[in-house]
């Protein structure tokens, strides 16, 4: 079972991104800022894939990033999702993996994660 | 005659400063030596606030600018000068911004004998440039979220044989929140702009409430709890909606996401009194003056900063009081927050009919 971390404040559009990335075999956990997501982690394991928000009340995408990193539990795939103009330098920031700005077509978030997940697979094997 | 050169320089309301051949500050006037936080010459000599050879002179972007390059420096060797912004660390002001032009004095045979400096204070212009761009650029992506949602959902539907009634509501509301925010957006420039007009209905103002708390996702909508009484009231009603959204929307935005907001409508004397109640985490007592103020978030730079342009409470104060009415609170940090809107109700005007 593969297992995505949806973060993301915004409820609607969580919502509306878990609906999308759907699909058998895959377990979506969604966590609606940094510390819940952290909670999550710290009770259910490291997901596959974590999708991020940057700009959330409560832990913010940066500090999210930071306190993964400081447990060293930085080794799944981030996937930074925030405004285009920001998304770049944001993931830049963090050391993400990938980004896609808002607003962003979900035909594109899939790909996305696919490619992730089959190069996390792929290097998994080696 | 010289007294009353220097009473008129004393009068204006620029910055006047003069040194004589050799580069010495030899006059400022009352305007220079407030710009410049001191109170005489000698004063203004010693210190930072030095605007003819000050030590730590830099650009805007905090690079040092040599002694020779100095307006004054350079006027005395008969160029005009004239800088947009020049910047100098005061130490009772701060940092202070300024406009000036820097010309020679030339005696009759057009000799230079020194050189003298008008500047204008236009610190705060550029504190208040600076708060703009950064409110713009806070809008905008205030903008993309509410976006992304209606553009995945709308990409959700078109993949749908079916479309879901969910995906249709999450559309709605995401195409009310970007209306909701340009809405906002225009009224505070309304407002800005001596334009704020009404047009004035009598309704329900508990369906009003309704229709505020309906814009919201469906788990933050649940969370807020009614109690009204009906009572109608001539408003714009559009305008007390959005003051009312506002308002219920800080409630959900700064308490835990398992906390209940209540909203009560009751009738006073002569006036209808909505008290919107949050269990979350409070206004600080050092941010409590500035809520009102425009641009002014309480939590801003703070784990607590839950987004938002910092324009809702300024424009629904505006919207209330325009109605003859007025919003307040009461709070304490950790202890949540009520937020109070009362608008007279015009027995004459608006029977109870329905």
């Amino acid at each position: 079972m593969t297992r995505i971390l949806v973060v993301e404040d915004d409820e609607d559009l969580r919502a509306v991104v878990l609906h999308g990335l759907h699909t058998d075999g895959r377990t979506l956990l969604e966590a609606d800022d940094g510390l819940a997501a952290l909670t999550l982690i710290e009770s259910q394991g490291l997901p596959d894939l974590i999708l991020l928000d940057m700009n959330m009340p409560g832990m913010n995408g940066w500090q999210f990033a930071e306190e993964l990193r400081a447990r060293g539990l930085w080794r799944v795939p981030v996937i930074v999702i925030t405004a285009a103009h920001d998304a770049a330098r944001s993931a830049h920031e963090i050391g993400a993996a990938d980004y896609l700005g808002k607003p962003f077509e979900l035909r594109a978030l899939r790909s996305l994660v696919e490619k992730l997940l089959a190069r996390a697979t792929a290097s998994a094997h080696v | 005659m010289e007294l009353e050169m220097a009473a008129v320089l004393d009068a204006m309301p620029v910055g006047v400063y003069v040194c004589n051949g050799s580069g010495t500050l030899v006059f400022a006037n009352k305007t220079a030596m407030r710009i410049s936080g001191v109170s005489s010459l000698e004063e203004m000599r010693e210190k930072a606030a030095h605007p003819i050879a000050p030590p730590n002179l830099r650009t805007l972007d905090g690079k040092p600018i040599p002694q020779s390059f100095l307006p004054m420096q350079r006027a005395l060797k008969g160029e005009e000068v004239v800088y947009e912004m020049e910047v100098f660390d005061s130490e009772t002001r701060g940092t202070c911004v300024l406009r000036t032009r820097s010309s020679p004095v030339r005696d009759r045979n057009g000799a230079i004998i020194g050189a003298v400096k008008v500047a204008i204070d236009v610190t705060k212009e550029h504190e208040l440039a600076r708060v703009k761009d950064e409110f713009i650029r806070q809008a905008a992506h205030e903008l993309k979220t509410p976006i992304a949602l209606i553009k995945a959902t709308a990409e959700t539907l078109a993949s749908e044989e079916q479309p879901a009634t969910t995906s249709l509501a999450a559309l709605i509301r995401g195409v009310d929140r970007i209306d909701g925010l340009v809405s906002s957006l225009l009224d505070l420039a309304d407002l800005e702009g001596g334009l704020f007009s009404f047009s004035r209905y009598p309704a329900q103002l508990e369906r009003v409430i309704t229709d505020a708390i309906g814009r919201f996702p469906i788990n933050a909508a649940r969370r807020v709890h009614v109690v009204s009484t009906p009572i109608v009231v001539q408003i714009d009603e559009a305008r007390v909606r959005r003051a009312i959204y506002a308002v219920v929307h800080n409630a959900i935005k700064y308490s835990a996401p398992t906390s209940t907001v209540e909203v009560t409508l009751t009738r006073e004397a002569k006036a209808a009194r909505i008290a919107v109640r949050d269990h979350g985490f409070g206004i600080p007592a050092d941010k409590q003056p500035h809520v009102f103020e425009k641009y002014f978030r309480a939590h801003s730079g703070t784990p607590r900063d839950a987004g938002g342009i910092g324009v809702g409470l300024f424009v629904a104060r505006e919207i209330i009081r325009q109605h003859g009415g007025e919003i307040w609170f009461e709070s304490a940090e950790n202890h949540g927050s009520v937020f109070f809107i009362e608008m007279p109700i015009d027995e004459a005007k608006t029977p109870e009919a329905t």
